[in-house]
Parts: structure tokens; C-alpha cells; sequence
């Protein structure tokens, strides 16, 4: 990193994490160290079983690595209870799921504006919020659909609107372009690039579509859970 | 609130037939509350106006073979009038031996005030030969006998009987004429009872003027507690009893009865409480991922556990208005026609502390009851959930977002 590169907002220090034990011990991650910096549009790729979810979980703080730590604005995940590491979730990452992952029972807008909801965020706020985001992503007069009236790619921009609502740090997206054909994947993930690039907003992916991973400005490749190679694309 | 109420909605046939078992097993309580508390009210009712009253005020240890009179017996009726809804009566009794031509028994001779008790009294209604008492004991006093006890003395409407107890150390005698006889239908009333004018008894003992016991008939006995205390602290030199007092064997089934119906209810509703949690937990187990996802993006492990508890908390209230409303249906229906539980259970007779329990039962509903109702249903069918609120709570999210 140069002086003049942009600040880091996420951190991976000598990351760790196994599963099982004695024959079965499988090394998901190992003496992971890497930077997130604000404003990249970064993949994660790597083979099935590579380590690129467990490595997002660890960034996402849904999991405890065995040996190593990770950094939030410079906050280690390990310091936080509980309790403030949901709020950290809620209030400063954003997340997309493979499976779109919406709650069925609520309606698109009421699913987009869960996150709010949970902040605390009042109604007339959440709704204008919403309602500029569903613009933004294409979804405008969809907000009354139940996400079994939505096409695949239309719920995954459900998804997204969900995760960028509270004005993340950062979006962590898990292969979410698993689940949609080639059109609709790169229809998705051009939004997701224009945010990137208008909003300024960092996004972490985990995915091994090509669409996706020709479409990053830096692309991190994983490999039996070690980082193999970290670049910069031409695309950056 | 919103999603709770959607999420019930969601698994439709499971939340109805988990409604369903709500509903009947409240409905089902609601009916049994209406019975039980009509039974009470109809064996109360009789007791009371056999002569106990729902409250009852005597002399501090009263003795019934030495009875003692009440010092001031007209201001303690103006006490009594004072209340709303009491209706006092007055008693004067000696234990006698009744003498006729054809044999002896020794019964209990009530003195009333024919007039007053006219309109209220048991033995009114349960006459089957001659008239009630006249208002005045006449020449030769009129009496009215228990069937059985007319029987074993060989009398009928018109024959003389003699009267004989102990007054103050010595035997006094009094001479009455059969006017009426009476069948109750408990066995140790109409065996063992005359009741005549007060004046008779009072004439028998050589006490003019003593009124030994004022029974009082409440329009609401559910207020003998109350009044039973209000007396107590205007007549501080009297005994004032409820009639579960009163009537020791009478108030202890009554309470037992409770007991044991509360106990049977309770594990009635335990029972539903698991079908509720068996409902929930399932949506749960269905739902992990969801939740896995609401943890993930900063729902807190309580407000999941509260979302799952107040799933449970819909679910049993509308069932409960459900319930409650098919139970008020039937008990409103049966408060108009009754119920003859003796017919329903080919049961043709059954005393309790000598008074006949069987026959037509009016259901009623008091409200304490079906409250202290709601509220357990509520406790029991929630509480049943908190194992499946708790296990939604201690999701891990990272492994829920790994489940299919």
C-alpha cells in the first residue's frame, strides 16, 4: 500500500479456522492475512472448498476464527460481546445471500427495510430510504410483491437493497450470482459495480462466476485455504 | 407483531388445527366452569334456603341442645336490612320429641316467620299435601312435616301431634296440627323436621321473643364473603358465618371440587400446551435458515425469542376468543333451558351434607373464574413455547445459513 491508497476498513490477521478433528481435521483457512480497503470491489475466488465462505464468515463476524484476528475499522471482532457484534452487523455490514434468503412473509419493501426496522429507523425515514434504493436497483413498484411473486434476480435486488439500507461499511456478498442465469448475474452485478463506483461503497464477494470475477477491480484468489494471489484488475 | 401475525397465517392448516385443540379445550372449560359453578349455586341455593341462608348470624357458640337467643335481635335485622340485596329471615328451633297415637320421634322443630319466609323458602316449593303456614299460630298451632317423618308417625293433613322439650329444667308440651307436608328431597330434613310458627317454639321453650339464628338470603351469594365480614365488624358481639361456615361439609366439597376440577384442567391445558409446542417448534425447525439470516444481519437473540413467543401468544388468544365464544354459546343456551345432569348420568339420587345435588342445573359464569381461566390457558400454551423460542434464539448463524 502507498500513503495516498484509500483507508482499510476491514482487516484479516493471521485467520485461522479448522473443522473437525484427527483424520477428519480439515484446514479451511490457513494464516489468512489480507486488507479490505474502502472502495474496492473485491472477489473472492477460488474452487468449491477453497475457503471462500468460511473466509467471508470471518469478515462478516458470523464466526470465531481458532488463532488469528479480525479488524473492523480497526475494532477487533474478538473485543465485542454478543450483543455488540449483532448491533455491528445490523449498523455496519450488509450482507447477500446465494439464496436471495428474503422472509417470505413480508412483502419486497418490508423485507429491504428489515435492517432499518431493526435500527430503530422510523417509518416515514425507512420508506423514503427504500423507495430511492428500489429506484436505484430497478425495482421501483415492486415493493408489494411477496418474494414469490419476484423472478430470482429480482429477489437477490431485494437482497441487495436489504444490505445497503443502513449505509454499510461494507457488503458481503456469497456467491450471489449462484442461483441466476448468465443475463441476470451480469445485470446484477453491473448494479452492483455502478454503487461501487457512485456510492463509493466496498464490496467483498465470494464467487467463481466468471461474470463476476471479470467484472473485479481486485480480485483475491484462494486455495486450500491459503491467499495464492491478491491483484488489481485492469478493470480497477 | 406484523410478521408473528403472518408467520401464523403461513403454516395455515398447523395453526388451525393447533387453534382448533385451543378452542375446544377452552370452550370445554368455559362449559364445565358454567356447570360446576351451577351445581354449586343450585346445592348453596338449597342449603341456604333449607335454613342456613349464605350468611348466617347466632349467638357465639351457638348449642343446638341448649340453644341460646340472640340479645338483640330487631337491631340486628336493621343491620341486616341495611344491605343491599340481603334478605334476613329469623329462627327460633328446639330439639323435641313428637308424640302421636300411633308412635314417637325425636325431630327438630324450626319456628319461622310464615309470612316472611313465604315467598323464599325451600319448604314453599316443596310441599305435595296441604298449604303453607298462616301468617298467625291460630288456637291450636299448624304445622308442616317431612314426608318421612309423617310416615313413621302415621299422620296425615288434619292429625294432632304433640310436641315436648325441655324448658329451662323443666317439660313443656306444645300441641299442633298437621297442616302441610313436605318432601325436599334430602333424606334428614324430611325425616327429621316440623316447622311451625316461631311463636310455637318460642311458647315451647319459655322464651317470648327469642330468635335464635337470623339466616340471611343474599341476591348475589357470591357476596357472602363480604357481607359475612361486614356483619361480623357491625355485630362484634355475634357470630357471623358464610355459608361454607355454616355448612362445613357443604364449603370443603365445594372447595375440593375446585381443586380437583383446577387440577384437571391444568393437565388438560399441559396438554395443549405441548400440541402448541409441538406446532411451533415445528415452524421453527422449518424456519432456521430464516432465522439464521435475521440473526446475520443484527436481529438480536431476544427480539427472535419474543417474535417466536408472541406467534404462540396470537395463536392461543384467538383460539381463546374462539373457545370462549363456542363456551358462552353453550352455557347462554343451557342458563335457558338447564341441564338435568341426573337424567344425563342416570344418576336418580345424591345428597351432599343432607342436601339433594341432583336434578336441573343452571349453568352461570362468574367472571373471576373464566379470567383466572384465560389467564392459564395463556400461561400453559405460551409457556409450552418457550423451549421452541429459546432454541430459535440460540441459533448459530453461521450454521443456519448453512441449512437446507
Amino acid at each position: 500500500m502507498t500513503d495516498s491508497a484509500p483507508p482499510v476498513v476491514l482487516e484479516c490477521k493471521g485467520v485461522r479456522r479448522t473443522y473437525g478433528a484427527g483424520e477428519t481435521l480439515v484446514h479451511a483457512l490457513r494464516n489468512v492475512d489480507f486488507q479490505v480497503n474502502q472502495g474496492d470491489f473485491l472477489v473472492i475466488a477460488g474452487s468449491s472448498g477453497s475457503g471462500k465462505t468460511t473466509l467471508l464468515n470471518q469478515l462478516g463476524a458470523l464466526d470465531v476464527p481458532d488463532a488469528g484476528e479480525v479488524f473492523l475499522e480497526g475494532v477487533a471482532y474478538s473485543q465485542l460481546k454478543k450483543k455488540a457484534l449483532a448491533d455491528l452487523r445490523r449498523d455496519r455490514i450488509g450482507f447477500v445471500f446465494q439464496a436471495y434468503n428474503l422472509v417470505p412473509v413480508l412483502t419486497a419493501l418490508e423485507n429491504a427495510e428489515l435492517t432499518l426496522l431493526l435500527q430503530g429507523v422510523g417509518e416515514k425515514a425507512r420508506r423514503a430510504r427504500i423507495e430511492a434504493l428500489f429506484t436505484t436497483v430497478g425495482l421501483a413498484g415492486k415493493e408489494d410483491r411477496y418474494p414469490r411473486e419476484l423472478s430470482g434476480g429480482q429477489q437477490q435486488r431485494v437482497a441487495i437493497v436489504r444490505a445497503l439500507a443502513p449505509s454499510p461499511a461494507f457488503v458481503l456478498a456469497d456467491e450471489p450470482t449462484a442461483n441466476l442465469d448468465s443475463k441476470t448475474s451480469i445485470e446484477l452485478i453491473d448494479y452492483m459495480r455502478q454503487l461501487n463506483e457512485t456510492e463509493g461503497i466496498t464490496f467483498v464477494f465470494s464467487s467463481h462466476d466468471p461474470n463476476v470475477v471479470d467484472r473485479a477491480k481486485r480480485l483475491v484468489r484462494l486455495e486450500d485455504g491459503a491467499i495464492v494471489s491478491d491483484e488489481r484488475t485492469e478493470k480497477a | 407483531m406484523k410478521m408473528a401475525w403472518r408467520n401464523v397465517l403461513r403454516y395455515r392448516r398447523r395453526s388451525i388445527l393447533t387453534s382448533l385443540s385451543i378452542s375446544l379445550g377452552f370452550a370445554m372449560l368455559i362449559f364445565s366452569i358454567g356447570i360446576s359453578e351451577g351445581s354449586y349455586r343450585r346445592i348453596i341455593d338449597t342449603a341456604a334456603k333449607s335454613g342456613a341462608g349464605h350468611v348466617l348470624i347466632q349467638p357465639p357458640e351457638f348449642d343446638l341442645l341448649a340453644p341460646q337467643a340472640i340479645p338483640d335481635p330487631k337491631g340486628a335485622l336493621k343491620v341486616v336490612r341495611d344491605i343491599q340485596g340481603a334478605r334476613p329471615m329469623t329462627r327460633t328451633q328446639a330439639l323435641a320429641l313428637a308424640t302421636t297415637a300411633e308412635g314417637a320421634a325425636t325431630l327438630m322443630v324450626m319456628g319461622i316467620d310464615p309470612a316472611a319466609e313465604k315467598e323464599v323458602s325451600l319448604f314453599a316449593d316443596a310441599l305435595t299435601e296441604g298449604e303453607w303456614l298462616p301468617d298467625t299460630p291460630g288456637r291450636i298451632p299448624k304445622a308442616l312435616l317431612g314426608a318421612d317423618i309423617a310416615r313413621r308417625l302415621n299422620v296425615g293433613l288434619g292429625d294432632r301431634v304433640v310436641l315436648t322439650a325441655q324448658a329451662q329444667g323443666e317439660m313443656s308440651a306444645e300441641l299442633v296440627r298437621v297442616h302441610g307436608i313436605f318432601s325436599s328431597g334430602s333424606e334428614e330434613i324430611d325425616a327429621g323436621m316440623v316447622l311451625v310458627h316461631q311463636q310455637v317454639v318460642q311458647a315451647l321453650l319459655k322464651q317470648p321473643n327469642a330468635i335464635h339464628q337470623i339466616p340471611i338470603l343474599l341476591d348475589d351469594m357470591a357476596q357472602a364473603d363480604a357481607v359475612a365480614q361486614a356483619l361480623q365488624k357491625e355485630l362484634p358481639g355475634l357470630s357471623v358465618l358464610t355459608w361454607a361456615e355454616a355448612l362445613p361439609e357443604i364449603g370443603d366439597w365445594v372447595a375440593m371440587d375446585r381443586k380437583s376440577a383446577a387440577l384437571m384442567f391444568i393437565f388438560l391445558f399441559a396438554i395443549v400446551g405441548l400440541s402448541v409446542l409441538n406446532a411451533v417448534l415445528m415452524s421453527v425447525l422449518e424456519r432456521i435458515k430464516e432465522f439464521g439470516v435475521m440473526l446475520a444481519i443484527g436481529m438480536q437473540p431476544r427480539v427472535l425469542f419474543g417474535t417466536v413467543l408472541l406467534e404462540a401468544f396470537i395463536l392461543s388468544t384467538v383460539s381463546l376468543l374462539l373457545g370462549g365464544a363456542l363456551g358462552w354459546m353453550i352455557v347462554a343456551r343451557l342458563q335457558k333451558t338447564g341441564l338435568d345432569l341426573a337424567a344425563l348420568s342416570g344418576m336418580e339420587e345424591m345428597e351432599l351434607g343432607g342436601f339433594e345435588m341432583a336434578g336441573m342445573i343452571y349453568p352461570t359464569l362468574p367472571a373471576d373464574r373464566v379470567i383466572a381461566g384465560v389467564f392459564w390457558v395463556l400461561v400453559l400454551t405460551v409457556s409450552g413455547t418457550l423451549y421452541a423460542a429459546w432454541r430459535a434464539a440460540r441459533i448459530a448463524p453461521v450454521e443456519a445459513l448453512r441449512h437446507d
